[in-house]
């Protein structure tokens, strides 16, 4: 059964928070704010954040708020309007640019694993400066007004770009904003991939021995 | 070195000792403000603290937002999934780069989660003695929130297999799953993304067809394939099953 939540009578609006993420770090990076020339790109999970504010607050009014690059984008995936913000680093100074004296029925953020900061930790901030209730969305359920709610991200397909909102998204006012953060590149060398080719005991010690760290036996 | 805990929690204090902790503080869980208040409070009132490291995971950086939320102005850097972390900066992987925080100004705290593929594996040391120390609900006991059930996708092991393996192959990728707390997944168009290390087993697409990978990356087939060029470890070998027999017993 898929569940409709329907907005709040006071039709308050729905946050989403869309991280940008550079499609690629340039080679002669060296400071954070370096990432101001990037070309950007709205986060896997944010996408998937934004897909399950359309569908699960159908009727409800989505505001799209995060670096202005990838805003129009998140119109075209089904935000109404976008709230542009500076990029950076730390999820308090990200916070600080949220929409001020505002209040949302919901705030959504995706898991956002791939990023400076998470979604994790930006929801549990938001969670306690703003008061709202912290969920983690395990499935369709009721969610009580006034909260935060973390959307997991498996890593599968998003639904694509509403071809049908693309000019809606392309007469956006997006305001353009910079990259605020004290953090430091520094460029790492490639692992050399190893390629096993001993005996298959020796090849599953090799393997057994590199899991050990990166996986937990049940 | 201080080990935080619950004066009834899971891991008792002697083993925690044995880890490594110099001392153990047992909380009592209280009835209102749980896990965020009494770190917050704990970082408040211990003078010296010059970090505070959690296992990173979906809840544990949730819980970090939540404490820098509560005592910004006692926290000096944060940064979460840390590859690496020393007594002047923290470090993490960003696509090819090390992005790193410094600075850790006299008496305020650096926060951090660590990712665990990071360190060694752990070994307690009976030999090791220690302190333990039991700090009282300001207020009210409560009851401690059961362990989270869900994981962050990076901390979750992907088990990917190829198209055309045997019924034999995908039982055996089934099991190695089930060993290692993971998901088994069969390549497709769907996923885009693994985020958790990953064991792709008899993955043949070219590169352009493949998920993107965020972590650890490693392939067993029979024999040589494009994703070779982009695992970490690749085991080539036309008897699979056989050494994915031994990693599922082993």
């Amino acid at each position: 059964m898929v569940y409709r939540i329907l907005p709040d009578e006071n039709k308050l609006p729905i946050l989403v928070y869309v991280q940008a993420v550079p499609v690629s770090i340039p080679s002669n990076a060296r400071k954070f704010t370096d990432l101001e020339t990037c070309e950007f790109k709205p986060s896997h999970s944010s996408k998937a954040a934004l897909a399950f504010a359309a569908s699960t607050f159908e009727r409800g009014e989505i505001i799209a708020a995060g670096f202005s690059p990838v805003l129009r984008e998140a119109v075209a995936r089904g935000s109404a309007s976008a709230f542009s913000m500076p990029l950076c680093d730390q999820p308090l100074d990200q916070f600080a640019f949220f929409p001020k004296g505002k209040a949302f029925s919901h705030i959504i953020v995706g898991e956002n694993p791939d990023w400076v900061f998470s979604g994790a930790s930006l929801a549990g901030l938001i969670s306690v400066k703003m008061n709202y209730r912290f969920l983690v969305y395990s499935g369709p359920t009721a969610f009580d007004s006034s909260s935060v709610i973390l959307v997991p991200d498996s890593g599968e397909e998003t639904s694509s770009i509403d071809v049908r909102r693309i000019d809606l998204s392309m007469n956006v006012q997006v305001n353009p904003e910079g990259v605020i953060g004290n953090s430091i590149f520094r460029k790492q060398e490639e692992p050399k991939p190893e390629l096993l080719t001993a005996s298959v005991e020796e090849s599953a010690a090799a393997i057994s021995r590199r899991l050990r760290r990166i996986a937990r036996v049940n | 070195m201080i080990a935080l805990g619950l004066s009834n929690g899971p891991t008792n204090a002697d083993s925690l000792i044995r880890f490594g902790a110099d001392e153990v503080v047992q909380f009592d869980y209280p009835k209102v403000g749980g896990w965020p208040l009494l770190i917050s409070n704990f970082i408040n009132s211990e003078s010296g603290l010059r970090m505070v490291i959690f296992p990173s995971d979906i809840m544990t950086n949730a819980l970090m937002g939540m404490i820098l939320a509560s005592i910004p102005e006692k926290i000096s850097s944060y940064l979460e999934d840390a590859d690496s972390l020393n007594s002047d900066e923290s470090a993490k992987r960003l696509d090819g780069f090390l992005l790193i925080q410094k600075g850790t100004p006299e008496g305020k705290t650096r926060l951090a989660s660590l990712k665990l593929s990071s360190v060694p594996e752990p070994f307690e040391d009976s030999s090791r003695s220690g302190k333990v120390r039991a700090v009282a609900a300001d207020g009210e006991k409560g009851v401690p929130p059961p362990p989270p059930i869900m994981h962050s996708w990076s901390t979750v092991p992907v088990i990917l297999v190829g198209q055309g393996v045997t019924e034999e192959t995908t039982k055996l990728a089934s099991q190695l799953a089930q060993k290692y707390s993971g998901v088994l997944r069969f390549l497709s168009g769907k996923m885009e993304v693994v985020y958790g290390p990953c064991i792709a087993i008899e993955v043949s697409a070219k590169l352009r067809d493949l998920p993107e990978f965020k972590a650890d990356l490693i392939s067993i087939s029979s024999k040589k394939l494009p994703i070779n060029s982009i695992a970490e470890i690749s085991a080539v070998t036309p008897e699979l099953d056989k050494l994915l027999k031994i990693l599922v017993r082993s």
